[in-house]
C-alpha cells in the first residue's frame, strides 16, 4: 500500500520531468565578420527593453566569440562603433528569437550590393548519425567569388560551396569523420586548413581576408559524443533499495503463538495456583 | 513448587513471544532502508538578467587535460576518476567498484565543448555507493573537475531529472550542445528484483562556470 504510494508518487514525479524536458534556455554567440578596420560594440536587448543584458565591447573583424546561455525570448541586437556612447543610435540592428534548445550565430556581414547587414544564423544542434555537419561563411569581401573544398571520403560532397559571392551563408554539409584538408579558393587569394572532424559534431568554417590573403577560421558550433552509448546506464545493485513492506501475517502469527502459550499456561496457573500456592508459602510464624 | 514452574515459565515465554512479535511488527512496517528521496524534477536554472559586460571570450581550440577527480562538496562526493569505454553491445561501461565514479572516454573532456559524461553507483549489493546523493542535487549546486593538468572547471547544475531506462533521452544526454557541460548519471526510481537492476537512471545536467 505504502509501497503502491511511493511508486505512484515517484511516476508523477517522473512524468511532471518529462513534461517539460525541453529547457527555457538556448545560446547565442556574437561576432564580427563585416570588413572594417574598426572594432564594433554589441549588445543584446531583452524586446521592448532598453537596458542591454549583454554587453561586448571591441569585437574586431574575424572575431566569433563563444555561444552564452540565454533565456528563450524575443531579442533586439545592436553595434556601435567601438567607443561610441550606449545611447547613440546603433549603426545596425536585429531582431532574434530564441527558441528553447537552439543556438543562434549574430554578426554583421557584407555584401557586395550592402556596406553591412546584421545576420541572425540558425545553428544546428543536431547532426545525422555519425557524421559530422560543416558549414562555410564567405566573410572576405575581397574575394568577390569563392569556393570552399573539403578532402572528404567518396560520396561527400568534395564542394561544400561553389562560386560564392561575399556575405553567403551556405547550408550545413554532412561530412564523414575524419582528418580532411579544407582549401577555401578565392578569385585572388587561396587558402588551406587541416581540420579533425570527429561524428556528431558541428562546425563553421568562416573565409576572411587576411593580412595575405584569405584566412580560415575553424568555428565549433556544437559537439556530441563521437559514439553515443546506447540505452540507460547499470549503477545499482540494490542494496539501498526500498524494500516492499513486509507482510503483517507472521508477526501476526507469532503474536498469536504467543498468546496461545500464555493463556495457557495462564489458565494452568490459575487453576493450580490456590493448591499449590497453599504449599508454597510457608507459614509464617513469628516470635517476638 | 516443581509443579508450579514450567506454567510460570511457559507464561512468560508466551508474553515474551508477543511482545516479540509486537515489535516485529511495528518495526518492519516501514520500508527500509528509507527510500532516497526523488529527483527535484524539473529545474532549470534561470539565466542572470543583469547586464553582462565581458570581454570578448573566443571560442577555445586546445582540448581540455583529461579529468581525475570529481568533488560534489554538497553531497559529500570526492572521487577519483576511471576511465569508461562502451561494452560489446554498446552500452556505457560502469566502474567496477561501486565506490569511484568513472568518465566516458568516447565524449567530450570535462571544460571542452560538449557533455561529457561521468556515472557512478548509487549503491552496492550492501550500501551506498559513490552517486548515493546525487538526486539530492539541485539547479545552482556547484560540481567541480580536477584535470591531468592540475588546473580546475567548474560547473554550476541545470537541472535534475529521471527517466525510465527503457526512454533514455540519448539526444539531451549525449548529443551535440554548443557550449561545456557535464552530465553525472547514476541509478534511480524503482529496483526490480527479478532482474537485479533499478529500472530508472538520474542524470544530473550542468554547465561549464563561465
Amino acid at each position: 500500500m505504502v509501497l503502491a504510494l511511493l511508486t505512484v508518487l515517484f511516476g508523477i514525479v517522473g512524468a511532471a520531468s518529462k513534461a517539460s524536458a525541453a529547457t527555457s534556455t538556448g545560446w547565442l554567440r556574437l561576432g564580427n565578420l563585416s570588413q572594417n578596420p574598426t572594432p564594433v560594440d554589441m549588445y543584446v536587448y531583452p524586446a521592448g527593453n532598453s537596458s542591454p543584458q549583454i554587453v561586448q565591447h571591441g569585437v574586431a573583424y574575424g572575431t566569433v566569440l563563444s555561444y552564452a546561455p540565454i533565456s528563450a525570448g524575443a531579442y533586439s541586437v545592436a553595434i556601435r562603433t567601438a567607443g561610441t556612447a550606449a545611447t547613440s543610435k546603433p549603426a545596425m540592428t536585429v531582431d532574434v528569437t530564441v527558441q528553447s534548445g537552439r543556438s543562434y550565430t549574430v554578426v554583421p556581414l557584407r555584401t557586395n550590393s550592402q556596406s553591412g547587414q546584421l545576420k541572425v544564423l540558425d545553428d544546428s544542434l543536431t547532426t545525422p548519425a555519425g557524421k559530422s555537419l560543416v558549414r562555410v561563411i564567405q566573410a572576405a569581401f575581397d574575394q568577390k567569388s569563392m569556393t570552399f573544398h573539403c578532402s572528404c571520403a567518396p560520396g561527400a560532397p568534395g564542394n561544400i560551396v561553389t562560386n560564392a559571392a561575399p556575405g553567403s551563408v551556405s547550408s550545413y554539409a554532412p561530412i564523414p569523420p575524419g582528418d580532411w584538408t579544407m582549401t577555401a579558393a578565392g578569385s585572388s587569394a587561396k587558402a588551406s586548413l587541416p581540420v579533425t572532424l570527429t561524428a556528431n559534431t558541428v562546425r563553421t568554417e568562416v573565409v576572411v581576408d587576411g593580412p595575405s590573403g584569405v584566412e580560415i577560421v575553424n568555428l565549433t558550433d556544437a559537439v556530441g559524443a563521437g559514439q553515443p552509448p546506447v540505452g540507460g546506464v547499470t549503477t545499482g545493485l540494490g542494496g539501498t533499495a526500498p524494500r516492499g513492506v513486509p507482510a503483517p501475517l507472521p508477526w501476526l502469527a507469532v503474536i498469536g503463538a504467543g498468546a496461545l502459550l500464555s493463556l495457557g499456561a495462564g489458565v494452568r496457573l490459575r487453576r493450580n495456583g490456590p493448591r499449590r500456592g497453599r504449599g508454597a508459602l510457608p507459614r509464617m510464624t513469628t516470635k517476638v | 513448587m516443581p509443579i508450579r514452574r514450567p506454567a510460570a515459565i511457559a507464561f512468560a515465554a508466551g508474553l515474551m513471544v508477543m511482545a516479540l512479535g509486537t515489535a516485529g511488527l511495528l518495526l518492519t512496517r516501514h520500508p527500509a532502508p528509507v527510500r532516497r528521496p526523488p529527483p527535484a524534477g524539473v529545474a532549470t536554472l534561470p539565466v542572470p538578467t543583469a547586464t553582462i559586460v565581458a570581454p570578448p571570450r573566443l571560442a577555445r581550440q586546445a582540448p581540455a587535460a583529461k579529468p581525475v577527480l570529481l568533488t560534489i562538496p554538497l553531497i559529500g562526493v570526492k572521487t577519483q576518476l576511471i576511465r569508461l569505454g562502451l561494452t560489446s553491445d554498446g552500452a556505457l561501461e560502469v566502474p567496477s567498484s561501486t565506490t569511484v565514479a568513472g568518465w566516458y572516454t568516447g565524449g567530450p573532456r570535462p571544460g571542452d565543448i560538449g557533455s561529457a559524461v561521468i556515472v557512478g553507483h548509487v549503491d552496492s549489493l550492501t550500501g551506498p555507493g559513490v552517486f548515493y546523493r546525487l538526486s539530492e542535487l539541485h539547479p545552482g549546486n556547484r560540481v567541480f573537475v580536477l584535470r591531468a593538468d592540475k588546473t580546475t572547471v567548474a560547473f554550476r547544475v541545470t537541472a535534475v531529472r529521471a527517466y525510465l531506462k527503457d526512454h533514455f533521452p540519448t539526444r539531451d544526454v549525449y548529443g551535440p550542445t554548443p557550449d561545456a557541460e557535464l552530465r553525472l548519471i547514476t541509478c534511480g526510481g524503482d529496483f526490480d528484483a527479478a532482474s537485479g537492476h533499478y529500472l530508472s537512471n538520474v542524470v544530473v545536467y550542468a554547465a561549464e562556470v563561465a
